[in-house]
């Protein structure tokens, strides 16, 4: 054998090597993959939905973006008469950053996850004086309201989705 | 009309704590006016009744006495160890952070007498709420399971009737 075939056999052999253990990290990433709904990926953003409402005991307008909402509240003694959607926002964040939404009396409704769980994040907010950390679970609102605001209530629904 | 300085010369000058040239200055000043005469013997009359009450006060031997029966009262004075109980001196700061904590303890064990409301819930058990804090504003948590977790705040001035909704969870 001269020395170049000796030296194109070794390429190959290397080559053939890098390629064996490409197919095995590929299977073996396949293999441990996280099935669908399992834990979220350590680096997947958690991504939000954040709608402001109003509202009113006035008879008037129930938007159909807040009827889940209407429904909810209704169910536990608060029927409003008016409930409108002042304002819808989706953000997707890192941990650790921060999303906030202005509401309309002035104050912002900021929110953060913290820290990721089997099923969902740990999650700050805070709007106006009062704060709070909350495991949320994609599907299952986080409610925060009473604000008052000319005459009527302020609402935020933070849902994970 | 005297001036403050004046008046408040005067009282020095009473005092024995003017000297020299201001001294010899505020006297003749005194020789030239019947007012100013009348301010130093108003200042002197000032000074024996103030003695005169002072005379009146209770007699040194009843505090002696008082005295006397303080030390059966009082633990004798634990040795510097003693008093920091960890064998080295605590910081000046120490005792400020223990009593505001004994503070915080007594407002947490006090059942209803807490003149705010609770402002952290602590989080319950299975809940989605792990911490909440209204600052003076109740609050209640009208649902928290898997559907949804719904909080109302309630208005400032209810916070005095709504203390019995104050506890989340």
């Amino acid at each position: 054998m001269s020395w170049a075939e000796a030296k194109r056999s070794a390429v190959a052999g290397l080559c053939a090597l890098a390629l064996g253990l490409a197919a095995a990290g590929a299977a073996a990433q396949d293999q441990f993959a996280p099935a669908a709904g399992a834990a979220p990926a350590r680096k997947a953003p958690a991504h939000f939905e954040v709608t402001v409402l109003r509202a009113e005991l006035a008879k008037g307008v129930v938007d159909a973006e807040a009827e889940r909402l209407h429904r909810l509240l209704a169910r536990r003694g608060l029927s409003y008469g008016t409930l409108r959607v002042v304002a819808n926002e989706q953000t997707a964040l890192m941990l650790g950053e921060i999303g906030a939404v202005m509401t309309p009396n002035g104050q912002q409704y900021r929110y953060r996850p913290l820290d990721r769980g089997e099923t969902g994040f740990l999650v700050a907010v805070d709007w106006g004086s009062t704060r709070g950390d909350f495991r949320m679970e994609p599907g299952v609102p986080l409610v925060l309201g009473g604000q008052p605001k000319d005459g009527g209530q302020l609402w935020v629904v933070l849902e994970l989705r | 009309m005297m001036s403050e300085r004046l008046v408040r010369d005067l009282h020095a000058y009473h005092d024995g704590e003017l000297h020299g040239l201001r001294r010899w200055w505020l006297e003749r000043r005194i020789a030239a006016s019947p007012e100013a005469q009348r301010e130093v013997e108003r200042i002197r009359e000032l000074g024996a009744a103030l003695r005169a009450q002072a005379e009146q006060a209770p007699a040194p031997d009843l505090w002696g006495a008082i005295v006397l029966r303080l030390p059966s009262a009082v633990p004798p004075a634990p040795s510097a160890r003693e008093r920091d109980g960890f064998g080295f001196r605590l910081p000046p700061w120490a005792g400020v952070v223990v009593a505001a904590g004994a503070v915080a303890v007594a407002f947490l064990v006090m059942p209803g007498g807490a003149p705010t409301p609770p402002r952290i819930a602590p989080a319950v058990r299975g809940s989605a709420v792990q911490l909440l804090d209204t600052g003076r504003r109740p609050a209640v948590v009208l649902q928290d399971d898997g559907e949804a977790t719904i909080i109302l705040l309630l208005p400032k001035q209810n916070a005095d009737a709504g203390r019995t909704s104050d506890v989340v969870g």
